[in-house]
């Protein structure tokens, strides 16, 4: 949701080298089912948390919906799984 | 504010203590008078070293008479709190540390990475709970002890302040949507595209082209973040 200028000060803090994506209309959010309406802190939407795992053809393969949003799968568990594609 | 505790004694040992009240010596053979300097005075030093061992690190002092009188064969040994020499904080902190087994059990269960277990979301907060309680009814029915009814009921306050924010934290981290709708694995992804931190329009198809070390991604991981804590 955050414009881009802001994902390229996050991504140049953190020294994070993956591909940060911006969607600040939430309109992927919306087409996934992942709107989690007037949860921002001024009460604006957000996204709820959720991971895919997608394959060259654009087959989920995997996905995780988190019930609390202090509980995300750990960095061994998606590593597993990415190695586990085919 | 004073306490009374009271040591009950005979020529040979310290009998027992009781807090509160008062016991009467029982001493055999029962001579009129016994000077405090003498065996009496011994076990007046006992009953007060007892007294203090028994009070944790309050401040005790004991009175003995010059002389004990015993009327009918008994004497009382009196061991009697001094009056408060503790600033508030010590006071505070004398509780905490005689209390800590009262404090929420759950302040200390945390979530990780892991979906919590049941146990550290239920039982650890009943647990803390009955704890809090206990000391609460320790502070109220044992007073003469621990003294605590002031400082009992605030940290009691304080204790379900936490375990009502805790309550509020735990309800408000789960209202997640259920996202019925969301693409299920096996589905096929709908092409999207959006702008990179660069300002660049950038496809999910474009994720899986070579990087620049020439490798082909296999898969790609989106994530999907909530934007704030």
């Amino acid at each position: 949701m955050d414009p881009p200028e802001v994902s390229a000060t996050l991504r140049r803090r953190a020294s994070l080298t993956f591909t940060f994506l911006s969607d600040p209309n939430l309109d992927v959010i919306r087409r996934y089912g992942l709107l989690h309406a007037a949860a921002g802190p001024d009460g604006h939407d957000i996204s709820r948390p959720a991971e895919f795992l997608i394959d060259r053809s654009g087959i989920v393969r995997w996905e995780n919906f988190t019930e609390d949003v202090r509980v995300r799968p750990r960095a061994q568990e998606m590593l597993a799984v990415v190695r586990a594609v085919q | 504010m004073s306490r009374h505790i009271s040591c009950q004694v005979n020529e040979e040992r310290l009998i027992s203590v009781a807090r509160g009240g008062s016991l009467a010596a029982r001493h055999s053979p029962e001579p009129s008078a016994i000077e405090a300097g003498g065996a009496w005075g011994r076990r007046s030093r006992d009953c007060a070293k007892r007294c203090r061992g028994l009070a944790g690190r309050e401040q005790f002092q004991s009175s003995f008479p010059d002389r004990l009188s015993l009327h009918g064969g008994h004497a009382d040994l009196s061991c009697h709190r001094a009056a408060n020499q503790f600033c508030p904080l010590v006071r505070l902190a004398y509780h905490v540390h005689w209390h800590r087994h009262t404090f929420p059990l759950f302040l200390a269960a945390t979530p990780n990475d892991f979906p919590p277990a049941p146990l550290d979301q239920s039982l650890l907060p009943a647990i803390g709970l009955i704890l809090l309680f206990v000391g609460l009814a320790g502070a109220f029915g044992r007073s003469a002890v621990y003294s605590g009814k002031i400082w009992g009921s605030g940290v009691t306050a304080i204790a379900l302040l936490l375990f009502a924010g805790e309550i509020w934290l735990f309800e408000k981290t789960r209202d997640v949507p259920k996202s019925a709708g969301a693409p299920q694995v096996g589905e096929r992804l709908s092409e999207f595209t959006l702008s990179d931190s660069s300002g660049q329009p950038t496809s999910l198809s474009q994720l899986f082209l070579a990087s620049a070390d020439g490798s082909q991604p296999k898969a790609v991981l989106l994530i999907f973040y909530r934007g704030y804590w």
